[in-house]
């Protein structure tokens, strides 16, 4: 079974899909902090509750407060998903 | 002092946009037809007053969009119609001493209705965010105050049918208190399938399909979705900027009918005491813009209550809400519009779909009866025993403070 791969470009559909995000506001690649996306701490949680959705993963709260840019959250997701357990 | 009213800005089944909501309100063109939104066949009440091509990205960022409720995004509508409309820009004022004061009844329906699916269809983890901020009463207030940085005495009034006066007077009451402007006014979107069947709950709709306030065959009324935002200035912030004045708020009253069948008792008070705040007698009121339940006992109580203010056949009554429904925090607030611009074009709008009056009201049945106006009456009330009214006065060439 293969795990998945979260990628900018997947984080970047999340923004324009759940937070209403211009693709053209997000760049594929490098890193970006979400306050400068404008994404207040409600949008950030949207964000991660569908992450969560999608990837079947939970970020912990503890966590959670500290992923404040695209690359830090990609990262953490990949870094999850590559513990996981697989079934 | 009394506020005055410079700016009007409605979202309606019957138009959208102020102008095309009056002209539509004066020719008694009909908004109310099958409900689209969802499919509801299967309900008792399948008629309601659909506000048809509007679209919140219209007014608003899909950012915004997404965290809000239709009914949210047409009060912002209504917002910025109603800025334009009186020249006014918040950003020109102390933010402080402007705020937002609506009314709501059902909140966010549309937005609630897909996430309780979610909830209870796929699990709690499928519930956005969003649904924190779009369901409550007071989103419309929250979101216009914060879009437009008005952050004096902000609030919502919850008091279904009423609310929009309540919350007028809650406006009057803070610019006495310090406020120069409020955007008050009230707005509700309530066609959806939980929200359609909290109002069947009361067994007060119709259930044959037609809203005919004060009419032999009244069987109930039919709801709607919209309403009106006005934006209140105090007379001397008006007058300071040479703003157009539709008219002032020049009384109001309240009562509750306290858990007992409305008899008209309590209304024909709140009458009088709005009466008396305004400084007027019965015969001086030009025109009624009555609540206008629509079903046989609350039409019997409205009608005696008005009897025994004015006496019979004494004073024009109209209802112009039977041409899109009753809605809700909307109600008032497309009254209180409808009277302001009633007295400023002098022209009475019919209510529409009364054919055989039954109460010995001089109900305006005539084509826009044409008439010197010069003060009118707004009577609201909410289920559960509200009755607020309200007394509006024409803009004169000197506003008194």
């Amino acid at each position: 079974m293969s795990i998945p791969f979260f990628t900018q470009a997947r984080l970047k559909q999340i923004l324009v899909d759940h937070v209403g995000l211009d693709a053209d506001d997000i760049p594929d690649i490098g890193d970006v902090a979400f306050a400068d996306l404008d994404l207040d701490s409600l949008a950030v949680v949207e964000m991660q509750l569908a992450i969560q959705r999608e990837y079947g993963l939970r970020i912990a709260d503890a966590d959670a407060a500290g992923l404040q840019s695209t690359a830090a959250m990609v990262d953490y997701v990949n870094v999850h998903l590559a513990t996981a357990k697989v079934a | 002092m009394n506020p005055v009213v410079t700016g009007i800005g409605v979202v309606a089944p019957t138009g959208i946009g102020t102008d095309a909501w009056w002209e539509a309100t004066l020719r008694g063109d009909a908004g109310i037809a099958t409900i689209t939104r969802f499919d509801a066949s299967r309900y008792a009440t399948r008629f309601a007053g659909e506000v048809e091509g509007f679209e919140g990205t219209d007014y608003i960022p899909r950012r915004l969009a997404m965290q809000t409720d239709r009914w949210t995004w047409m009060g912002l509508a209504a917002a910025e119609m109603a800025f334009a409309d009186a020249g006014f820009d918040p950003a020109g004022g102390d933010p402080y001493r402007q705020a937002v004061i609506t009314a709501s009844s059902s909140g966010g329906n549309e937005f609630g209705q897909v996430e309780i699916q979610k909830l209870w269809g796929k699990g709690p983890e499928h519930v956005g965010a969003y649904q924190s901020i779009a369901w409550f009463y007071a989103a419309t207030t929250g979101q216009i105050s914060i879009k437009h940085g008005m952050k004096g005495h902000c609030g919502v009034v919850a008091a279904e049918g009423a609310g929009a006066l309540e919350a007028l007077a809650s406006s009057r009451r803070a610019l006495r208190r310090g406020m120069d402007a409020i955007v008050s006014g009230g707005l509700e979107a309530p066609i959806g399938p939980y929200a359609l069947t909290c109002q069947e709950s009361h067994g007060l709709m119709s259930t044959i399909g037609e809203y005919r306030p004060f009419d032999e065959r009244a069987s109930g009324y039919l709801p709607g979705e919209g309403g009106a935002i006005l934006l209140l200035e105090t007379a001397a912030a008006a007058r300071a900027r040479g703003a157009r004045v539709y008219g002032e708020i020049a009384g109001y009253g309240a009562t509750h009918d306290g858990g007992l069948a409305s008899d008209g008792v309590q209304l024909a008070r709140a009458i009088r005491l709005a009466l008396d705040d305004a400084g007027v007698a019965p015969g001086d009121v030009d025109v009624v813009f009555a609540d206008g339940a629509g079903s046989v006992e609350l039409d019997v109580a409205e009608a005696r209550a008005l009897q025994s203010v004015f006496g019979v056949r004494e004073v024009p009554v109209t209802v112009p809400k039977a041409a899109f429904g009753r809605t809700y925090a909307g109600g008032a607030a497309l009254d209180v519009a409808a009277a302001l611009l009633s007295l400023r074009d002098r022209r009475i709008p019919p209510p529409i779909n009364v054919e055989r009056p039954a109460h010995d009201l001089r109900l305006v049945l005539d084509h826009s009866e044409a008439a010197d106006l010069h003060t009118a009456l707004v009577v609201a009330r909410g289920y559960g025993g509200f009755n607020s009214a309200a007394v509006l006065r024409r803009a004169t060439t000197t506003q008194e403070d």
